[in-house]
């Protein structure tokens, strides 16, 4: 209480200074005065009494500054001053002020950059209340085949059991693959999906009207009801006040709306309709199509969820024995975060660790120029140290002004870094369907990145901190210098000890640089191992959209067949269309796998011979993509649902399964056992087609999935019966020229041989293709230009400490040369020199990367993390750079004239 | 320093600038200073120097409270006095300070403890 009363009254004391002054000076005159009478008075001649009172005051000025220091807060005082005068300082070098303010800027903004992004996905909440308590409930395999998201219904309807751990519990559609909303003059694909009752609680979404559905209505035969995104109800309907209970057309439903959801809630694949699930309780539904999410009990934790999970994995082993649940399945939760952020939390890592090296680097160069001051500034330093400044006093002193340059770096950082990677995300589409690029959490377009306290803060942090780091070593070094030697040598030669730390620093930048470049080497190396990957198919003008099949007519196999006829000539004969397919999955953006049985061999996985990928199409999809007819024949409209049942499949699998060539003919049994909506008869083997790559993520280099397609007409009515309304496909239109220009009459075509239906998400192939590298362009341009600010930094680097030797040695060099050295050894010494530094930090960097790249693994694409073509070009590059950043100051050494270095002595 | 005179401790000052103002009411600076030397007969020097600082201090705790007044010779001063806080903090210290020399005089003169 009494210091709170000290701290006010001190600071009220900064201000006002005259006047108290002025009053102590009064106060302590009468004092004076005073005491003068009273020696008078004992009788002391005049003179006397007024030395012996001055004596025992203790004089008059001293007493003046302890109350001064004591009224105020001298360190701020002080710190006032030393801002006053570094701020003169550092006006006084404006080529000085402007590279160090420009380095520091550049090595913290780029920390800002990627640290607002790592802020908002790996730290921020996610925008539910208490959503550190909601899991998500997966499958996990043993044999590191690792987590998968989708779980199916029967499983669901045994996880949720564990009422123990969970609050609530939810399972709904994986990945919203569109939904119909058909009635009214315009028909309209929004993203929606299937989700149970569970939904609502689990994420604790608000409501501005209306209300969520309840378990009752989200049981099988429930009424068709559904709850609509504020977006939507803002767009499509207008806000209209008296939305609830109006009925709408959902994919060719007809159901009531009965609430709309809060303005602010958003979810992490953008929804604008939820509609019951209505799963049953005695579901034999095995495919692995749902998301199970839950809210865990208060006081559960994660581990004991994990138990729970799997606990109730065993549960359905024993409910269901049998092929449903492979050998090594079990069941297991994670936090909801870290499903959503798990595969790109290394990439973002990575990211952090390149900026903290970069900002390393802007720390040695702004050190190393300090350190090249602090050499002119020296009798400077020594004149305030002959005046009394104390060495605290001086470090205090050049600390202030590194601060000033870091906070100066630190705004200018903070703006460039922001609005830079703003920009940068606006440019990368995020959340593009299949695009490749998928930063959760970050918005549309980088949106949710905004400055909050928390970059504030951290930006503040890395300012103090660069400011230390850069600024303590010179400010002790300068603070040593013994004062005479300093006063006396004239500031114009430095000392010799002083390069050894400048030396380390160097060796530090170059072995930084080595990193950074080596990461950027790699990524790069990804990036042309993926571009140079031929997908199996020819994506030039081709242009595809989505559509999801829904209204009664697609109840049944034979409604989508006749779509494909009227699509084919409809479409077909449109100018600049050469020709139209349907396909199930778009190619490069995987697909679902169904196992299978080949006739007359005994099963050897479980009660399968095999589990591959799975495909359906039209007859026109292998000339739309142009892929090559190996073998067979590839499928007409003849192969319709009641004829023979045909599968083709790739090269891979041919290969594979039938490793003898005798494929042709052969019959197949796929699905088998899964439930009644894949049951059919066995399929024969008509065809053999070229490789396509169906999906790159989570495949090696060069490794091509085995696939089998079947003829979307010959998809059973049970099949159809069961996706109801969401079956979504792609057509595939290959155009003559370039595709967007068909974009139109393609879309109204379409619609008019589906009976109205609208497509979405229209791209070109070439798109798509681009779109499987856009995360690792992102990530190897973001690393590239790390590494090409920090081959610049350790080039200026090395190129100011060689000039400042050459220039420190210019007598030296004089005298060799008067003694007989020719320009062209001084040159290959001042080389040397460089070189020596440079090859050191090389290695040094070789081995620190070679440690390090090990943690780029999940980034690479086949290429490994010691790939030598990499790390070799890494060091001729860097080796060159450094080479010529050295001969610059080399030549100016070769040119020292004898006669004016030695006339210098 | 000549007489055989002992500098007051800064710690110990405090408390007696706080004594005095409570035996005599209202001084200025001075006067506080002479009635220490005074009061201690004269064994005690009073840099005056040091005094302005920790009248300061006191003033910034809240014990004193100075306004500017005029002195018994006509001539204007600073006088200072104490406060309710100031009174209080006298009894509290003079207590700490009684306690701290009986211990030290255990130590000083162990033979009276038997």
């Amino acid at each position: 209480m009494r210091s709170l009363r000290v701290w006010i009254m001190r600071i009220a004391g900064l201000f006002a200074k005259r006047r108290h002054d002025d009053e102590l000076a009064a106060e302590l005159e009468s004092h004076l005065q005073m005491h003068i009478e009273d020696n008078l008075r004992a009788g002391m001649p005049p003179e006397e009494a007024r030395r012996q009172a001055l004596i025992d005051l203790g004089g008059m000025e001293q007493t003046k500054e302890a109350c001064r220091d004591r009224r105020g807060l001298p360190w701020l005082e002080s710190l006032a001053q030393d801002v006053r005068f570094g701020l003169r300082m550092l006006r006084k070098n404006p080529g000085f002020t402007a590279v160090a303010v420009l380095t520091l800027a550049i090595g913290i903004g780029a920390n800002t950059a990627i640290f607002s992004v790592v802020s908002k996905v790996l730290i921020d909440p996610m925008p539910y209340p208490h959503a550190d308590r909601i899991v998500m409930l997966r499958r996990t395999f043993t044999g590191g085949i690792g987590l998968y998201p989708t779980t199916s219904i029967p499983k669901f309807m045994v996880w949720r059991q564990q009422t123990k751990v969970f609050k609530s519990v939810a399972l709904y559609d994986w990945g919203a693959a569109g939904m119909n909303l058909t009635g009214g003059s315009r028909p309209e694909q929004v993203p929606g999906i299937r989700a149970s009752a569970g939904y609502f609680q689990v994420f604790a979404v608000p409501m501005t009207l209306g209300r969520a559905y309840t378990r009752e209505e989200d049981k099988p035969g429930g009424p068709h009801v559904a709850v609509i995104s504020y977006r939507l109800w803002q767009g499509r309907f207008g806000g209209d006040p008296q939305i609830i209970g109006r009925t709408i057309e959902v994919a060719g439903n007809a159901d009531e709306v009965i609430g709309v959801t809060g303005r602010n809630f958003s979810t992490q694949v953008p929804t604008d309709i939820w509609v019951t699930l209505q799963a049953s309780p005695n579901s034999r539904d095995q495919a692995h199509d749902y998301v199970a999410v839950a809210r865990l009990r208060p006081g559960v934790t994660l581990a004991q969820a994990r138990i729970a999970m799997k606990l109730a994995a065993e549960q359905f082993r024993r409910k269901y024995p049998g092929p449903v649940m492979s050998p090594g399945e079990s069941a297991t939760a994670q936090l909801f975060r870290d499903s959503m952020v798990g595969s790109v939390r290394p990439a973002l890592l990575i990211l952090l660790g390149a900026v903290g090296f970069v900002l390393l680097l802007a720390c040695a160069n702004v050190a190393n120029l300090l350190l090249a001051r602090a050499t002119v500034r020296k009798r400077e330093i020594a004149i305030r140290s002959a005046l009394g400044a104390g060495r605290k006093r001086v470090i205090r002193q050049l600390l202030t002004e590194s601060l000033m340059l870091s906070f100066a770096g630190g705004i200018l950082g903070l703006a460039l870094g922001f609005t830079g990677i703003r920009l940068l995300l606006a440019r990368y589409p995020n959340n593009s369907v299949g695009g490749g690029f998928d930063l959760p959490l970050i918005g549309s377009r980088g949106s949710a990145v905004t400055l909050d306290w928390r970059i504030l803060l951290f930006t503040l942090g890395v300012c103090l901190f660069t400011a230390i780091l850069f600024g303590l070593l010179p400010a002790i070094q300068a603070s040593h210098a013994p004062l005479s030697q300093s006063l006396n040598e004239g500031g114009s030669r430095g000392g010799t000890h002083r390069s050894t730390s400048r030396s380390a620093l160097v060796v530090g930048e170059v072995a930084i640089a080595v990193i950074l470049l080596a990461g950027a080497a790699l990524l790069i190396r990804t990036l042309s191992t993926l571009r140079a990957l031929r997908p199996g198919f020819d994506p030039h003008n081709v242009l595809v959209m989505q559509m999801t099949f829904s209204g009664p007519q697609y109840d049944k196999a034979a409604g989508l067949a006749a779509a494909i006829q009227e699509a084919e000539r409809r479409v077909g004969t449109l100018p600049g269309v050469q020709s139209v397919a349907l396909g199930c999955c778009v190619p490069l953006q995987g697909g679902s796998d169904l196992p299978f049985n080949i006739e007359g061999r005994t099963p050897t996985m479980g009660s399968w011979s095999g589990d591959e990928q799975w495909r359906f199409i039209s007859p026109e999809f292998f000339k739309v993509m142009r892929v090559p007819l190996l073998s067979g024949r590839v499928f007409n409209d003849r192969d319709v649902l009641g004829s023979e049942p045909v599968v083709i499949i790739n090269q891979v699998m041919a290969k594979l399964y039938w490793p003898k060539g005798d494929v042709i003919g052969q019959r197949m049994l796929i699905g088998h056992g899964l439930g009644p909506e894949f049951e059919e008869a066995p399929r024969t083997v008509v065809g053999i087609v070229g490789n396509i790559r169906e999906r790159l993520v989570g495949m090696t280099a060069g490794e091509i999935e085995p696939v089998m397609y079947v003829p979307a007409e010959q998809l059973g009515d049970p099949f159809m019966a069961w996706v109801r309304g969401t079956l979504s496909a792609t057509w595939f239109v290959r155009t003559k020229t370039a595709p967007f220009s068909f974009s139109t009459p393609i879309q109204n075509a379409l619609r008019t041989a589906t009976g109205g239906l609208p497509v979405a998400d229209i791209r070109s192939m070439d798109q798509v293709v681009r779109g499987t590298t856009a995360w690792s362009g992102f990530i190897g341009m973001l690393l590239s230009t790390f590494a090409a600010i920090a081959i610049c930094l350790a080039a200026i680097g090395i190129y100011g400490l060689m000039a400042y030797s050459v220039e420190q040695r210019k007598q030296e060099i004089g005298i060799r040369m008067a003694l007989g050295a020719q320009p062209k050894d001084v040159r290959g010494m001042i080389l040397k020199e460089g070189g020596a530094l440079t090859l050191v930090g090389i290695l040094v960097g070789v081995t620190a990367a070679l440690a390090l790249t090990r943690f780029m693994v999940t980034l690479l694409y086949g290429v490994k993390p010691w790939d030598p073509a990499a790390f070799g070009c890494v060091v001729i590059l860097l080796g060159a750079i450094a080479v010529v950043a050295a001969y610059v100051p080399a030549r100016r050494a070769m040119r020292v004239d004898p006669m004016t270095a030695l006339r210098h002595e | 320093m000549g007489g055989g005179k002992s500098d007051v401790w800064q710690g110990t000052l405090a408390l007696m600038v706080l004594k005095t103002l409570q035996a005599m009411g209202p001084m200025h600076g001075y006067g506080i200073a002479r009635r220490i030397e005074q009061t201690s007969g004269d064994r005690l020097a009073v840099n005056y120097g040091t005094l302005y600082p920790a009248l300061l201090k006191l003033e910034q705790e809240g014990y004193v409270q100075s306004e500017w007044g005029v002195s018994d010779n006509n001539r204007k001063a600073k006088f200072y006095r104490l406060t309710r806080a100031g009174r209080k903090q006298v009894t509290r210290e003079a207590r700490e300070w009684e306690k701290t020399t009986a211990i030290l005089a255990r130590f000083l003169s162990p033979e009276r403890q038997s």
